[in-house]
């Protein structure tokens, strides 16, 4: 596991104890994870893009996953979040392939 | 009738584009190879995938040769498909620990990550459609 992973704390995950009681726990990404659910009208500018977040920042975006990620760990960022923008589609029903 | 305990609980990741919340799990992959070039991604859990897959640039980022790899071929309920290459990926979350798993990797651009029924192999997962929320833990 690499080393950001294993400093991390738990993903948006909530750990059920043995008393059945939920503890919830800090989330993995979870500030990116909550900068995505609030800032909709940001990412619609990144509709078909690939984009890094780090923290509430955007660090690189674009067509091609390799170029963002390139652009990312020359920033720095060991570990970069990747993730897609989906265009919005009228009238699609999107399954798995 | 089985009785299932999960270790862990996850919302669906929302997706404001779409107003939507998604059974997403954002973990990190990696080349076993190459570890220091691991990336976090979002994958969509997919139990009618018979084997999870990713993009292929993805996995030339992660420092794949995408071609070195085996072909296979995903076929979609309609029969169209696209081509891919197997590699074996390790998967960490910090919550779930860290799995090798051979995926395949397209040969074109898909615009989501796939985890299917190889990875519910390895750990075992309940969705709760209702409450949008997804239920988690490794399988013994």
């Amino acid at each position: 596991m690499a080393a950001d992973l294993s400093n991390e704390t738990q993903e948006n995950a909530k750990t059920e104890e043995s008393t059945g009681e939920e503890q919830p726990q800090a989330i993995y990404r979870g500030r990116e994870l909550e900068w995505r659910r609030t800032h909709g009208e940001v990412l619609r500018a990144f509709a078909g893009e690939w984009v890094i977040l780090e923290g509430e920042e955007i660090i690189a975006h674009g067509d091609d996953p390799i170029r963002v990620v390139a652009e990312a760990r020359a920033k720095g960022i060991k570990v970069p979040y990747l993730f897609h923008v989906e265009a919005i589609e009228k009238d699609v029903v999107r399954i798995g392939l | 009738m089985p009785t299932v305990s999960y270790a862990h609980q996850f919302d669906y990741i929302y997706d404001p584009q779409r107003g939507e919340p998604f059974p997403v799990l954002l973990l990190q992959i990696m080349s076993p190879d190459h570890p220091g070039q691991a990336i976090d991604i979002d994958a969509y859990l997919d139990s009618g995938a018979q084997r999870s897959l990713f993009d292929g640039r993805i996995g030339t980022a992660l420092g794949f040769d995408l071609f070195g790899g085996p072909e296979i071929r995903y076929v979609s309920i309609a029969g169209t498909g696209l081509a891919a290459r197997l590699h074996r990926v390790r998967l960490a979350h910090p919550a779930l620990g860290s799995f090798e798993l051979e995926v395949g990797f397209s040969t074109v651009p898909i615009s989501r990550n796939l985890l299917g029924r190889d990875f519910f192999n390895l750990v075992q997962v309940g969705f709760r459609e209702r409450y949008l929320v997804f239920y988690v833990t490794p399988t013994p």
